[in-house]
């Protein structure tokens, strides 16, 4: 047998190949249509180290063969190609695992109502009230009114496309009673993933008052919730 | 009458398209084939087909699978994709307008004669 030169045929092609990841795919291909030329040869009747040379002489100069398909397996493209696939599988399973983690957190989270010592609460309402704006609804959840008059007012707020264009809740509006006073309230929202949650707290609450008004007017966007309050219990 | 490979250049992807759109065929197959068909007037260097089959795969115009030959051995089979099917819609375009005008020229030139 005459591999050896075969070998080295194929050998000085890949030594012109700089792009080494394409290498193997290149020399297989060549050792097939090796061993098929010489097939084709040995049955035509030439013995076998004639079928050797003819299949050597058929394949042309290795030199020119190799120069040419380095110019084809160009290393930047070629490693700028791997580069971009390893980034793109990065990316994937970053933002599979962010975003998978950031959504079981979020939903299984606390809203935050037990932050509030139970001895401290008159009453707590459980709620539902929904509103959306835009692309963004939210959610109130909870209303609790303590010792001290505050009232709390629970409510998660989530952007109803996947990824959202980023519009963030500044004000859940305008917080008044029946009596007619207006509150200010001071809160925390925690934005842990795509839901958040957000706890906002009424200093002095009136405790007459039987109403609790939600209107938001901003934007020309417009709502306006008006939750029933609890009787107190004293 | 044997062509040499310069000569065949632009058109190497003409014929090499042309016959994988019939179908499917590995390196050594098409060699065979052009061969053939053209009554040897193609001696293609078997060594340079690779390098222009590698374009039109790098190209898009063709695609690649493997199958095992007779041998057990892979092979890596070409077919042709859409966008190969198009190209090759063009240059044979391209291909019928260069022959006629060369057809005019030599025409009027033996005409003259």
């Amino acid at each position: 047998m005459h591999w050896y030169k075969k070998d080295a045929f194929i050998k000085t092609v890949l030594s012109k190949v700089k792009f080494t990841l394409d290498r193997e795919a290149i020399r297989d291909e060549l050792d097939s249509h090796f061993e098929d030329r010489y097939h084709y040869e040995l049955s035509k009747g030439t013995t076998s180290e004639e079928a050797m040379e003819k299949s050597l002489t058929a394949m042309g100069d290795p030199n020119e063969i190799g120069a040419e398909l380095n110019k084809i397996h160009s290393p930047i493209i070629g490693w700028l190609s791997v580069i971009t696939s390893v980034i793109k599988v990065v990316l994937i399973v970053f933002s599979v695992f962010a975003f998978g983690s950031m959504a079981i957190v979020s939903l299984f989270s606390s809203n935050g109502v037990h932050h509030i010592p139970k001895d401290n609460i008159l009453y707590h309402l459980e709620i539902n009230e929904e509103v959306t704006i835009d692309d963004r609804t939210i959610k109130y959840t909870d209303i609790i009114y303590d010792k001290d008059h505050n009232m709390h007012i629970f409510s998660r707020n989530y952007d109803s496309k996947l990824w959202g264009t980023g519009w963030s809740l500044g004000s859940i509006g305008i917080i008044s009673d029946d009596l007619g006073n207006e509150y200010f309230s001071g809160g925390s929202s925690s934005s842990s993933g795509i839901i958040t949650k957000s706890h906002r707290k009424l200093k002095d609450f009136s405790e007459k008052a039987s109403q609790l008004i939600i209107t938001y007017d901003q934007y020309n966007r417009y709502y306006q919730i008006i939750i029933p309050l609890g009787e107190l219990n004293e | 009458m044997s062509i040499n490979k310069n000569l065949l250049g632009g058109s190497a992807a003409l014929l090499v398209l042309s016959l994988i759109k019939e179908k499917d065929m590995y390196g050594f197959e098409i060699i065979l084939e052009l061969e053939n068909r053209s009554d040897q007037t193609f001696q293609l260097k078997e060594g340079t087909l690779y390098p222009i089959l590698h374009k039109l795969e790098k190209k898009e115009f063709l695609e690649t699978y493997q199958l095992k030959g007779e041998r057990g051995r892979k092979r890596k089979y070409y077919r042709i994709t859409e966008k190969g099917i198009k190209q090759l819609d063009e240059e044979i375009k391209q291909w019928t307008s260069f022959k006629s005008g060369v057809q005019k020229v030599i025409g009027e030139a033996h005409a003259l004669v």
